[in-house]
C-alpha cells in the first residue's frame, strides 16, 4: 500500500524562484527511506508541502490514499508527524508532561486518557523519569526524545525526521538512531522519510532519495547511490566509509565482489599475503 | 608563543547552591602554530575553557598566558582582556547569530572599527578577510541576512579573520552545514593553519580529529582525561567520553590485530592506509 | 542573572505551594487593597502595616519564601528611598502643620510629617514587595498564566481570545531561558569582535547594544516561525476545540487559606471604619505633636 504519494510536485517562492520543479514521489507503508542532497535543494520544502505548512503551487499530494487539502489539512497532519531539527524550538509545553499533552489536547483527547497516554509515550522513549522537567534541564537527545514522543502520541502513519539529529553530540545522534529502530520494530507500519547529511544514517534505510535542485536525480537502494561512481563524483556526494573502503581495496587489486561489510573486506586483506 | 593554562578552575554560581565546578584544576600547553582539537561531551566544561582562554570568563582560579598576557582570577587587573582578544579570537558555534550590519563588508568591518581601525582601512582589510574565505566581490554590498547558511558562517568567519588573531579558536564550525558546506569550512581552516595560524577547534566529530588535528585534548567532568596525538587517543578507552573512534581507525586496528603490520600513527585518511598497504604488497 | 531572581519559583512542596493559583491571585488582590486602605491617623496606619507584615512573615517562613531574597531586592530601593524622601521634604506641602518643625536647612523648615509620609509609603512598598513574593516563589509561571486564563475566561463572550492571550504568554515564558541564553552568547560573539559592553562612551554603547539587540531579533523571529511550524504540525490549531491537561482544583485548603485572608482583610476594613469615626487620638501625633495626615 502507498503511504504518501507526491505527484508532479512545484513549489516556488514568492519572489518565484522555483524550489521544486515536479517531483514525482511515492513511498510504501513501512518503507524507511532517506532523502540526501545538498542545503537549498528542497528537501526541507518537501517535508513542509507534505504536512501542509507550505502550500504546493502544482501538484497532488496523497497520504494514505486521501488527497491533501485545505479541508483535510487537520486530518493530513494527524497521519504524518514530524520532528525538526533544533531541539529547543518544538518543545512548546513547560515540562515534558506538558508537552507530550500538547498534541493530545490540540486532538481533544479527554484528560483521564490523556494522562495515562502521556506515562505510556514518556515511557517508550525512555523519558518517564522526566515528566516534571523542564527543558532547560535536558540535554539535546533528551529534548528530540520528547519530540518523537510527541509525534508518536497521536498515532501517525507517516514520520518526517527533517534532519533530527543534525544538531546532536555523537550520544545524541545514537539515542535517536536507537530509538528509531526501536519504533519501526514495534510498528512495522510505520512510514519514515528522514532528512539527512548523515551519511552513514541513509546508508541503513530502505531507499535513498537524491535531490538535486528541486528535481529527483536518484531514487534507488543505498548501495545502488553509493556505488555509482558518476553520480557521486557529479553532485559531489561524501561516501559511507564501507564504500570508500572497497573501492580502495579494488584499486589495491583486490576481488571485492560480493564483500559488504567492514569485516569480510578485512578479513579480505589480512587472508592474502 | 604557545598558550600556557595552570591549574585552571572555574565555579559557575558560586556560593549558591546551584554551584557547578565546570573546570578543575586544568593545566595545559597549546602549542603554536598547530591544529589542537578539544573534545568531550557536551557539559564537560569545554566550552568554559575556551571562553577563559580570551578573557569572556574569568577564572576563579590560576593563571593563562599567552606571550606578555597574563589572565588571573582577579578581574579588575585584566585591563588588557580586549587588546587580547585581538591576539586570540573565538569563532562560537553558529557564527551567523552574530551578523547584524547592512552589508556584508560591514559586518566583517565591524570588528577591526572596534579595534579602531579607520573606515576605509577596516573595508580594506574586510575585503581581504572576505577573500579569503571565499566570498565572492558581488556579495560585498549584500546584505548578509540574504545569504544562504554556509555564507554567512563564512562572512562570520571573515568578521573574526579580518582582526588577524594569532589564534583562532572555533567552536563546532561545521553544524548544521551540509557535506559540501563543511568541506569548504574544513579547507580554509587547514589553509590558516599552513599559513601559520595556532588552530584550536572544538569538534564531535572524530573524522576531523584524525585526519586533521596535531594534538588532542579530552575534557571530562571539567578535567583533562587525555592529551597527546589522535593516534593514542583512540587507542585508549574511549567509552566515557561521548567519544566515537572513527571507522578508518578501528579498521586499522581490526587489521593490526589479525598481524597485518600497520604504522598506525601514521595514518590520518584512507589514502595513508592504501599506501601502507600498497608498499607491503609491493 | 541576579537581579532576575527575585521571586523566581522555589519547587518546595509547602501548603502555601499547593494553593489553587486562582486563589493565591484572589488573595493577593484582597492583601494589597488592605494595605492600600487609606487611614486617617499615623498610629492606626503603624498598626495596619504591622499587622499585615507580622502576618506575610509568617507566611514566607511557611512557605519557605528566602528572607535573603527580599533583603536583596530592597537594597535596589535604595535609590527610590532617597528620592522619596528628597520630594517629601523639599516639595512643600500645605496639610502639614507648619507649627511642627523637626529642624531647619537654612531658612527652609522640614517636618515631621514629610518622613512619616514617606516611610510609610516605602514600608508599604515592601509590603507589596513580600505579597509579590509570596506569590511568585509558591507558583510555577504557568500556573499563573492557568489562573490568569481562567479569569479571562468570561471576556470570551465579548470576542476576547483569551485562549490565544494566555497560550502567548506560556510560550513567552517557556522562551525567556532561552532567550537568555542567546542572549549572553551573543554578547560574548561580540565581545570576541572587540564590542566592550561595559565601558565606552554614550556612542560606543548604543553601538553595542545594536550588535546585541539585530542578531537577537533575528533569531527570536526565526525561532517563533519554526515554533509555529511545530505546533501547526502537532495540530494545533487556536480556535479549535482543546481539552485541557492542566486542571486547577480548589480544594478545602484553598477555601481555609481564603477564609484567613477575608478574616484579614475584614479586620483592616472594620479597623478603618472605627478609625475613622472614634480614634481622633493620634498617639504619635501625641509624642511629636504632628498633625495627622489622613
Amino acid at each position: 500500500m502507498k503511504s504518501v504519494e507526491i505527484k508532479n510536485l512545484t513549489y516556488s517562492y514568492v519572489d518565484s524562484t522555483p524550489v521544486l520543479k515536479g517531483v514525482n514521489l511515492s513511498v510504501e507503508e513501512g518503507e524507511y527511506v532517506s532523502i540526501v542532497g545538498h542545503n537549498g535543494c528542497g528537501k526541507s520544502t518537501l517535508c513542509k508541502l507534505i504536512i501542509g505548512l507550505l502550500v504546493k503551487d502544482s501538484g497532488d499530494i496523497f497520504v494514505n490514499g486521501l488527497e491533501l487539502n485545505k479541508d483535510n489539512l487537520q486530518a493530513i497532519r494527524k497521519k504524518v508527524a514530524i520532528v525538526f531539527q533544533n531541539p529547543d524550538n518544538q518543545f512548546i509545553g513547560a515540562t515534558v508532561e506538558d508537552d507530550i499533552a500538547f498534541s493530545l489536547e490540540n486532538d481533544n483527547v479527554p484528560r483521564d486518557q490523556m494522562v495515562s497516554l502521556v506515562k505510556e509515550y514518556a515511557t517508550k522513549v525512555g523519558m518517564e523519569n522526566f515528566l516534571t522537567k523542564e527543558p532547560g534541564y535536558l540535554s539535546g537527545g533528551q529534548k528530540q526524545r520528547v519530540a518523537i514522543a510527541d509525534s508518536l502520541v497521536r498515532h501517525p502513519d507517516v514520520l518526517i525526521l527533517d534532519e533530527a539529529t543534525s544538531m546532536l553530540d555523537p550520544s545524541g545522534k545514537e539515542e535517536i538512531h536507537r530509538l528509531i529502530n526501536k519504533m519501526r520494530e514495534e510498528n512495522p507500519k510505520l512510514t519514515i522519510i528522514s532528512i539527512t547529511h548523515d551519511i552513514e544514517e541513509a546508508y541503513g534505510s530502505d531507499r535513498i532519495v537524491l535531490l538535486h535542485e528541486g528535481e529527483i536525480v536518484l531514487s534507488c537502494l543505498p548501495s545502488e547511490l553509493f556505488n555509482n561512481t558518476e553520480i557521486i563524483n557529479k553532485y559531489n556526494l561524501s561516501v559511507p566509509f564501507v564504500v570508500e573502503l572497497k573501492k580502495k581495496c579494488e584499486e589495491l587489486g583486490y576481488n571485492v565482489k560480493d564483500k559488504n561489510t567492514v569485516e569480510e573486506l578485512g578479513e579480505m586483506i589480512w587472508q592474502s599475503k | 608563543m604557545a598558550i600556557q593554562i595552570k591549574n585552571l578552575s572555574y565555579t559557575y554560581l558560586k556560593k549558591t547552591p546551584n554551584e557547578v565546578e565546570a573546570l578543575h584544576n586544568v593545566s595545559l600547553e597549546i602549542p603554536e602554530n598547530k591544529i589542537t582539537a578539544i573534545v568531550g561531551h557536551t557539559g564537560s566544561g569545554k566550552s568554559t575553557l575556551i571562553q577563559t582562554l580570551n578573557g569572556l570568563i574569568t577564572p576563579t582560579s590560576g593563571t593563562i598566558e599567552f606571550k606578555d598576557f597574563v589572565i588571573t582570577n582577579k578581574e579588575k587587573k585584566n585591563k588588557r582582556i580586549k587588546e587580547l582578544r585581538k591576539h586570540i579570537s573565538i569563532v562560537f558555534q553558529f557564527p551567523e547569530y552574530q551578523l547584524f550590519e547592512e552589508t556584508v563588508e560591514k559586518d566583517v568591518a565591524f570588528g577591526l572599527k572596534n579595534y579602531g581601525f579607520k573606515e576605509n582601512e577596516a573595508i580594506e582589510k574586510a575585503h581581504e578577510a572576505l577573500a579569503k574565505v571565499g566570498i565572492d566581490e558581488s556579495f560585498y554590498k549584500r546584505s548578509p541576512f540574504e545569504l544562504s547558511g554556509g555564507e554567512k558562517r563564512r562572512v562570520a568567519i571573515a568578521g573574526i579573520l579580518a582582526i588577524d588573531p594569532e589564534v583562532l579558536i572555533l567552536d563546532e564550525p561545521t553544524a548544521g552545514l551540509d557535506p559540501v558546506g563543511s568541506k569548504i569550512i574544513l579547507d580554509l581552516i587547514f589553509e590558516l593553519n599552513k599559513n601559520g595560524k595556532t588552530i584550536i577547534l572544538v569538534t564531535h566529530d572524530m573524522d576531523i580529529v584524525l585526519n586533521h588535528a596535531d594534538h588532542v585534548i579530552v575534557i571530562n567532568d571539567g578535567a583533562i582525561a587525555f592529551e597527546g596525538k589522535p593516534s593514542r587517543l583512540f587507542s585508549d578507552d574511549v567509552s566515557n567520553y561521548s567519544i566515537e573512534i572513527p571507522q578508518l581507525f578501528k579498521f586499522c586496528k581490526l587489521l593490526e590485530s589479525h598481524n597485518v603490520k600497520i604504522d598506525i600513527d601514521k595514518i590520518r585518511t584512507i589514502d595513508d592506509l592504501v599506501d601502507q598497504l600498497r608498499s607491503r604488497h609491493g | 542573572m541576579d537581579s532576575l531572581t527575585f521571586g523566581r519559583y522555589a519547587p518546595y512542596n509547602t501548603c502555601v505551594h499547593r494553593l489553587d493559583p486562582r486563589n493565591k491571585i484572589l488573595m493577593m488582590v484582597l492583601l494589597l487593597v488592605s494595605i492600600f486602605l487609606r487611614v486617617d491617623t499615623w498610629s492606626t496606619a503603624l498598626i495596619f502595616t504591622g499587622v499585615i507584615f507580622l502576618f506575610l512573615i509568617i507566611l514566607m517562613i511557611i512557605s519557605k519564601v528566602s528572607f535573603i531574597q527580599l533583603f536583596k531586592s530592597m537594597g535596589a530601593m535604595w535609590v527610590f528611598i532617597l528620592f522619596l524622601l528628597i520630594i517629601y521634604i523639599f516639595i512643600p506641602n500645605p496639610t502639614y502643620d507648619p507649627t511642627h518643625i523637626a529642624f531647619y536647612i537654612g531658612t527652609y523648615g522640614v517636618n515631621y510629617d514629610a518622613f512619616y509620609q514617606s516611610g510609610y509609603i516605602i514600608f508599604r512598598l515592601i509590603l507589596m514587595l513580600m505579597i509579590t513574593m509570596l506569590l511568585t516563589s509558591t507558583t510555577k509561571p504557568m500556573d499563573l498564566t492557568y489562573a490568569i486564563e481562567w479569569y479571562l475566561t468570561p471576556l470570551t463572550l465579548l470576542k476576547f481570545p483569551s485562549h490565544i492571550v494566555a497560550m502567548t504568554l506560556s510560550i513567552a515564558l517557556r522562551f525567556i531561558p532561552t532567550l537568555l541564553d542567546e542572549t549572553q552568547r551573543i554578547m560574548k560573539a561580540q565581545a570576541s569582535r572587540g564590542v566592550d559592553f561595559n565601558r565606552g562612551g554614550l556612542f560606543k554603547r548604543i553601538g553595542a547594544l545594536i550588535s546585541l539587540i539585530i542578531p537577537l531579533f533575528v533569531s527570536a523571529i526565526g525561532r517563533s516561525e519554526e515554533l509555529s511550524n511545530a505546533m501547526e504540525a502537532r495540530g494545533y490549531d487556536p480556535y479549535g476545540k482543546r481539552s485541557r491537561y492542566r486542571v486547577l482544583r480548589f480544594g478545602w485548603n484553598d477555601l481555609l487559606g481564603f477564609i484567613i485572608i477575608l478574616a484579614v482583610f475584614g479586620g483592616m476594613l472594620a479597623a478603618k471604619i472605627i478609625d475613622a469615626n472614634f480614634m481622633k487620638i493620634d498617639i504619635i501625633y501625641l509624642i511629636f505633636g504632628a498633625k495627622p495626615l489622613f
